[in-house]
């Protein structure tokens, strides 16, 4: 694991959704590392790219976005949401590290 | 041995004791309860409340309602207060000059000017004009910076953006030249073109050192000394931002503008005097002392002031059933605040405080009602009804049940409504209520911090902040950390909450946790420390406060965790003993009129059997 960084794992790094996030996570100045992977659900996806990060949170992409903070608990992720809501999900992940008020 | 409960029907709760008395005048106190007050106090409403509090001390007592003697309850003259607000100042941003604005993440850094140009028309500007580029929504960030650097390539000196969406540092990190940028401009399609315009953005951690400076609008505007006059409170409404637009349009202007707010003539029983709203608080207050005591208090028409006090006669005209000309306002309390009004030409709906002045005002009523009260209290319980002694003579025995206390007492009763005290020296009791209490307070933490929920602005003065750190701690006001086992809401992140009974209630502004402390406190302390020391004055022995030796703090706010620590502190030079009422040893500061009814009771009985 390189520097300081949350990290999002998703089934398809080609994904046009992850633009969105990495737009929302550049937006509040935190880096983001990406993980392309075989398989699991939004859920399963976040809470490892969850532990796997030095900034305690991790991000999954399947058929839903999934925000995991790495010191909650394995079933009860942050913040879920659909494709759709990709940018402020982003957004909110950042924000976590950085610890302002989520939007 | 007879069985009574004293009953204290106060502006919102109903509190009553159960207590037995022997023919020789012992009492044993048996219970108490409290319920909600139902209906405007002194009024037919009670009775409901009052049954409920009576039979829920009688089974807290485990004594049946039949057993029961005589059901005592205070003499209350209703006294209400009503409550107005009234800006006295506005800050007026005629048409098109627009302000603002301080968005969580701006892009870039530094200083632009120049004209504004809608995005779509940038590939139109000539080489060399400077232009600040207005980019309007559903504008992609790649094709916003792309557009950017591709009129730059062509010379043209773009020098600062102002964009609808949340994503300034999207477009400044893709910029060629690094440019200050403005985002969520709500209101951007409202940002006039072709005028000239500036953007700051200051480095992140600092604040804006230009737009925030009169003369430094003036040096970016080329102003001369009446214009920089006008533009003064727009450098005023943005210091301390770390972004900021200033648009200057042919005709734009603004104004700090003095409204009008009236005169307020305070009527006493000797003199009668007048006094300017704007003139503030402390002045009208002075003028109240000047013409003490107060017969009636009037507005004058067609004023602010005027309306303020028509709103508060109408509601008490309306709740006592009297007519809005027999209504005399027999105290006021006026308190400086601020009110937030949303900017005129504002960007993304920007507030400024204005200053303004709270007036709480308070009614005698006339007493007709409590006996029509008695009658139905009868009626419903079965059980004769006694209208026992003067509320503030009550309140004084009750309180003589504190431990430690002596005379000459003091009470201090901090209600909802009104501020009353009573001192009892050699047999006789002096009282007087004033206007001003818990909800005054709530008013003002509602209306400074624009809160615009009472029930919020409620808690926020019952219960200590704190501020939500991570998903599973909070560090107290006073800096201690606090853990939980389960993660915090997500809604609570980093956010101020209030921690309140019910649990944690994030506080949804901007302020900071020492910002909404100080509001708190500073409201307590304009209506409660105010009013406890304008009391104590008048009832004191020759208006000298010395002459007290205790005071015990009474009331609902008494239980406040901060109030009563004031009060002490405001009283401590003069060697009064102050603290919180403990009635009976075991109620706290509640319950000593139902206790004080009690005791007055028994006195009368042991005076029977003597005589």
């Amino acid at each position: 694991m390189q520097g300081p960084a949350v990290v999002l794992r998703c089934l398809d790094a080609k994904s046009p959704v992850l633009r969105e996030i990495r737009a929302g996570l550049e937006e509040e100045g935190v880096p983001l590392v990406v993980e392309e992977v075989s398989e699991g659900d939004a859920l399963v996806l976040g809470y490892a790219a969850a532990c796997l990060s030095s900034l305690d949170v991790g991000i999954g992409v399947a058929d839903e976005v999934c925000v995991y903070h790495a010191k909650r608990p394995a079933g009860s992720p942050a913040l879920t949401g659909p494709l759709s809501r990709a940018r402020v999900l982003g957004h909110n992940a950042a924000r976590m590290v950085v610890g302002i008020p989520l939007k | 041995m007879a069985l009574v409960v004293g009953v204290d029907i106060g502006n919102s709760t109903t509190e009553a004791c159960v207590a037995e008395i022997r023919p020789g005048g012992r009492v044993t106190y048996l219970s108490g309860a409290l319920t909600p007050t139902s209906g405007v106090k002194g009024t037919t409403d009670n009775v409901p409340g009052v049954v409920e509090v009576v039979r829920r001390a009688l089974s807290s007592a485990g004594r049946p309602v039949r057993e029961l003697s005589a059901v005592l309850v205070n003499e209350a003259t209703p006294v209400i207060s009503g409550l107005a607000m009234e800006t006295i100042t506005e800050t007026i941003v005629t048409e098109s000059t627009m302000i603002g604005h301080n968005p969580d993440t701006p892009g870039g850094a530094g200083l632009g000017v120049g004209e504004t140009v809608a995005f779509g028309s940038l590939p139109d500007c000539a080489p060399g004009a400077k232009v600040i580029c207005v980019v309007g929504s559903g504008v992609d960030f790649e094709d916003a910076a792309a557009g950017i650097n591709k009129a730059v390539a062509r010379g043209v000196e773009v020098t600062g953006a102002i964009v609808h969406a949340d994503d300034a540092t999207l477009i400044a990190n893709r910029l060629s030249a690094p440019i200050p940028v403005v985002d969520e401009v709500t209101l951007v399609e409202k940002v006039p073109l072709g005028m000239p315009a500036a953007v700051e953005v200051a480095e992140p951690g600092r604040t804006i050192r230009t737009l925030s400076n009169s003369y430094g609008i003036a040096t970016v505007f080329d102003l001369d000394a009446e214009q920089t006059r006008m533009i003064a409170p727009v450098a005023r409404a943005l210091v301390g931002n770390r972004s900021a637009v200033v648009v200057r349009t042919p005709s734009g202007d603004v104004t700090g503008r003095r409204i009008p707010a009236g005169n307020l003539t305070l009527i006493g029983e000797q003199v009668k005097r007048s006094v300017e709203i704007d003139a503030g608080a402390a002045e009208i207050m002075a003028t109240l002392r000047r013409v003490r005591p107060l017969t009636d208090a009037t507005g004058e028409a067609g004023t602010h002031v005027g309306g303020m006090l028509a709103r508060v006669r109408d509601t008490m005209s309306e709740l006592t059933g009297t007519a809005v000309g027999a209504v005399r306002i027999q105290d006021v309390l006026a308190v400086d605040t601020f009110v937030p009004q949303e900017v005129t030409g504002a960007l993304a709906g920007e507030f400024a405080l204005e200053n303004a002045v709270a007036l709480a005002a308070m009614v005698r009523t006339s007493r007709g009602p409590m006996r029509l009260l008695a009658e139905k209290l009868r009626e419903a319980l079965g059980v004769e009804v006694l209208i026992g002694g003067v509320e503030a003579d009550m309140a004084v025995l009750g309180a003589l049940t504190t431990p430690g206390t002596g005379r000459p007492v003091a009470i201090l009763d901090l209600g909802g409504g009104s501020t009353d005290a009573a001192v009892a020296g050699d047999g006789v009791v002096r009282s007087v209520h004033l206007a001003g209490a818990g909800d005054l307070v709530t008013k003002l933490i509602d209306s400074e911090l624009g809160l615009d929920n009472r029930e919020l602005a409620e808690d926020i003065k019952k219960y200590p902040l704190a501020k939500a750190e991570s998903f599973f701690h909070v560090r107290m006001e006073d800096g201690t950390a606090r853990f939980f086992d389960e993660p915090l809401p997500v809604e609570a992140f980093a956010r101020v909450v209030v921690l309140s009974e019910a649990g944690m209630r994030p506080v949804p502004t901007r302020h900071n946790l020492e910002k909404i402390r100080q509001v708190r406190r500073s409201a307590k302390h304009k209506v409660f420390v105010v009013n406890a020391l304008r009391a104590l004055e008048q009832v004191a022995p020759g208006g000298n406060l010395r002459q007290i030796g205790f005071v015990v703090v009474l009331g609902g706010s008494a239980l406040d965790f901060e109030i009563p620590d004031m009060i002490a502190e405001a009283v401590a030079g003069m060697g009064i003993v102050c603290g919180t009422g403990n009635v009976r040893g075991s109620e706290g500061p509640r319950n000593a009129v139902a206790t004080g009814l009690v005791a007055s009771h028994a006195l009368d009985v042991s005076l029977e059997t003597v005589g």
